[in-house]
């Protein structure tokens, strides 16, 4: 088990928005939508471009550099060119804030 | 198991690859092919070795057919080289800008060519349908809507000669270097043009762009426009035929797709990697290097069988199905740095015009008069797709 880690305050992500945070040298992207709150690796696994520029659905999300789609749940990769899935992490609203098991 | 893999000829990977590469997978998965003259590299874990280890497989290929028809281009360079055109073509094709222009673009023209025959009652869709559709759209989003659908169609097929000629065929090859001198002919009055006045079309970009490593010379734009001529206008219009023969010999996914048009995404990725239209991705060794338990030596050349990777059963479950639900990415679009440029755009000239006929042609189904022959194993599509509808 990992350690909770406070992200950023949970009024700065909106429905249907993703927003970066780093505390570690390696960026983790959370997303918020009507399907919940998501929280997964920052870089897509095909050539690494940055997530969180991406294309978010409900379930899924779109690398914008060349359309690699991963499920936010699980970060399968569900269409290439990404086909490593994205490397996921436990998230919560907690007092205030989005909190990510890091 | 030598023997298996030397008496393939062309003739047998053309009609069908797919019992050829079962075969190679499980007995002789790296397997030198005399008759193409190739290294044929069958299982997933070893197609993406390769596509993922540019250092040792290079696709700076000597003998490359592609290279000799087309001149060097985007698929046939590695590393800051495949980079610097790669900037000029990417901006255009990623998922947003794709998404703001390419259905107004493909849905007039398929509209107009479903128009032509929606009163028939019957059709043969690749000619009427699949191929100028998929043919036009690049066309008009190249920058060369001034071109006709039927010279367009002509420089694809021929291309496509030259550019998988890897048997050396003498009239293959003419065939091929004839397009490609007509493409250098008819295009340069259009660079000519956009030189002066950019357009916002990818071809207007490729000329204007300044990436690291300094703008395209002409021969680089015309180079890497045959490339996208060959691969951008014949693929989509395969893909979307291989896609319409899928659901029409699955009833159930048929079924499915039509009650749910979610479905269709599922449908169109499990065809391409069922039938993949894109066979391989040629590379050569830069050093003596082992890939699946064999040592090539440097210099020899091979194809990573991308559409017998998408069949592996080592890595998919029932890979011989057609599965619309299936899960996971598959490699039809080539895998790695080189993977397509216009993979965006190709989905788009595929999942509109299917959902358009889905819409439109009620009891759409195969025409029992004609059997469906599907060849190629470079590139592979049905010769025609004969329908009828209520």
């Amino acid at each position: 088990m990992g350690a909770w880690t406070s992200a950023f305050p949970a009024g700065e992500l909106g429905m249907g928005e993703m927003k970066e945070f780093d505390d570690r040298g390696e960026p983790v992207v959370v997303a918020r939508t009507e399907a919940g709150l998501f929280a997964f690796e920052g870089y897509c696994t095909h050539e690494e471009c940055p997530l969180a520029e991406g294309i978010l659905t409900d379930r899924e999300l779109e690398c914008y550099c060349h359309g690699a789609i991963f499920d936010l749940r699980t970060g399968e990769a569900l269409v290439g060119p990404a086909l490593s899935s994205l490397q996921t992490y436990p998230v919560r609203e907690q007092e205030g804030e989005i909190q990510v098991e890091l | 198991m030598a023997a298996f893999a030397e008496s393939i000829t062309v003739e047998d990977l053309e009609r069908d690859p797919y019992p050829i590469y079962e075969r190679l997978r499980d007995d002789d998965p790296v397997a030198y092919v005399p008759s193409v003259g190739l290294w044929l590299v069958t299982r997933w874990d070893d197609v993406q070795h390769i596509a993922t280890h540019p250092e040792l497989f290079t696709a700076e290929v000597d003998s490359s057919p592609l290279a000799r028809t087309l001149g060097v281009n985007v698929l046939t360079l590695d590393g800051d080289a495949q980079r610097r055109i790669r900037a000029t073509m990417d901006p255009s094709m990623r998922p947003r800008a794709v998404e703001a222009t390419a259905p107004d673009i493909i849905l007039p023209l398929a509209e107009r060519y479903l128009a032509a025959f929606e009163g028939r009652g019957h059709a043969e869709l690749m000619s009427e349908y699949c191929e100028p559709v998929s043919v036009l759209a690049l066309g008009q989003v190249m920058g060369l809507g001034s071109l006709d659908a039927d010279t367009l169609r002509r420089w694809f097929g021929d291309l496509a000669a030259g550019g998988s000629n890897f048997e050396d065929d003498p009239e293959k090859q003419r065939l091929g270097d004839a397009a490609s001198a007509e493409v250098d002919e008819l295009v340069g009055p259009i660079l000519d043009r956009l030189e002066r006045e950019p357009d916002g079309s990818v071809l207007s970009q490729m000329l204007h762009e300044e990436p690291p490593g300094g703008r395209l010379t002409r021969a680089e734009v015309l180079a890497n426009l045959k490339l996208i001529l060959l691969g951008g206008m014949q693929e989509p219009g395969h893909a979307l035929g291989i896609t319409l023969w899928a659901l029409l010999t699955h009833r159930d996914a048929m079924a499915a797709v039509l009650d749910d048009r979610t479905l269709v995404r599922g449908a169109v990725e499990e065809a391409l990697r069922w039938h993949s239209p894109v066979g391989t991705q040629t590379r050569q060794v830069t050093e003596d290097a082992e890939v699946g338990g064999v040592t090539l030596e440097r210099g020899a050349t091979l194809a990573a069988v991308l559409s017998s990777a998408n069949r592996d059963d080592r890595h998919w479950e029932r890979a011989r199905e057609f599965d619309i639900r299936r899960r996971g990415a598959h490699a039809g679009f080539g895998l790695g740095a080189h993977h397509c440029a216009g993979a965006p755009l190709a989905r788009h000239e595929v999942r509109l015009p299917l959902e358009l006929l889905l819409d439109r042609l009620p009891g759409l189904r195969l025409d029992p008069d004609h059997e469906v022959e599907l060849r190629g194993w470079e590139f592979r599509a049905p010769t025609a797709l004969h329908v009828r509808w209520d």
